[in-house]
């Protein structure tokens, strides 16, 4: 059998499984993803079946993410007006959101002996797979390690941003975009397209590649007295 | 043969992106895909292409993005191994901190959104 099969197999039908379930029940903040994922991971370890096996056609999906944000740029020209008209809070958000992160990161890091490896990894997982993997690289880490941390940040937030908006009472745009792009990367940025429409999605693209630039400037300065 | 133009076009700006992001790795690390972001976004404002072209091709990929996506999710099994010792300070930074920072990056811009809007009203 193909190797891709099984993995493009599972992919497909858990989309079009949660999207039917999605239709059914409506309730606004249960995202497709979350579906998916609970039903996927179920079913993997249910009927046993080794993540080797999913693995060929899962990354032949995952390739796509990358001339996917290519073509986020058509919904950040659609919709340009939102940060032209706040430029400074723009990049006043993601500043914060970047800043932030270090230091909770600093903190948290204060409690436990992680090494130096590690330690890079975490510092990175806010910033989108590629940007973390190269820069781990660069800063002598594990990019396999980044991709880890940088997976668990962004289902955390993917999972979770729906829930927060509602429960903080996250109102403008503006926003819930810079959220969910800053902390969660590309999986904020496509859930909350998904969640709050092309306007937020967009927002959290350019807030992506912001924060990572940003991230990417500012960590192998700081990175040793982290 | 539109889409499928559309998607050659997405193609020849992610190549352009990765051979820009291999010349300056030296200075600072930037992926192809988002110098390709930066470039797309650029011709379009500059009206070199036009958004038209790429609408339809643009909006099926828009729509189905969470399928992209799942992948990811499912990796997480072949992860269980990899953790290991390493799971408390794994959680904490990547699922405690991430909701924190979350929660507190949102009010923050709400909040000067709000005032923001405040300020314009008094104005008026």
């Amino acid at each position: 059998m193909n190797q891709l099969l099984p993995g493009l197999l599972i992919t497909f039908f858990l989309y079009l499984i949660s999207d039917y379930i999605k239709s059914k029940i409506g309730i606004q903040y249960v995202n497709k993803y979350l579906i998916a994922a609970v039903i996927g991971i179920a079913f993997m370890l249910i009927f046993k079946i080794p993540y080797e096996t999913y693995k060929p056609g899962g990354d032949f999906i995952t390739f796509f993410l990358s001339p996917m944000v290519v073509i986020l740029a058509i919904p950040l020209y659609r919709n340009f007006r939102v940060i032209d008209s706040h430029k400074l809070i723009f990049l006043g958000g993601c500043l914060f959101a970047v800043a932030l992160n270090f230091v909770l990161l600093f903190l948290t890091l204060k409690f436990f002996a992680v090494d130096d490896i590690l330690k890079t990894a975490i510092y990175t997982k806010s910033i989108t797979g590629a940007m973390a993997m190269a820069l781990n690289e660069s800063l002598e880490g594990d990019p396999s390690l980044a991709i880890l941390l940088v997976s668990f940040a962004g289902i955390t937030g993917g999972l979770t941003g729906g829930i927060i908006i509602k429960w903080f009472r996250i109102k403008s745009t503006l926003a819930k975009g810079i959220g969910m792009g800053a902390v969660a990367h590309l999986v904020g940025s496509m859930t909350i397209h998904e969640h709050s429409g092309e306007e937020a999605g967009a927002v959290a693209s350019t807030t992506l590649g912001t924060v990572g630039i940003m991230t990417a400037i500012l960590l192998p300065l700081i990175i040793n007295y982290l | 043969m539109k889409n499928i133009k559309a998607f050659a076009i997405i193609l020849l700006i992610w190549f352009t992106g990765e051979l820009l992001s291999g010349l300056i790795k030296n200075i600072i690390v930037i992926p192809g895909s988002i110098l390709g972001f930066i470039m797309l976004f650029m011709l379009l404002q500059l009206r070199l292409l036009k958004v038209e072209m790429l609408s339809e091709m643009a909006d099926f990929f828009l729509g189905h993005m969470t399928l992209l996506l799942i992948p990811i999710a499912i990796s997480f099994i072949g992860y269980f191994k990899v953790i290991g010792e390493s799971i408390v300070p794994i959680l904490m930074t990547g699922v405690l901190v991430t909701i924190i920072s979350m929660i507190l990056t949102m009010k923050f811009v709400d909040i000067l959104v709000s005032m923001q809007n405040k300020r314009k009203g008094k104005v008026k």
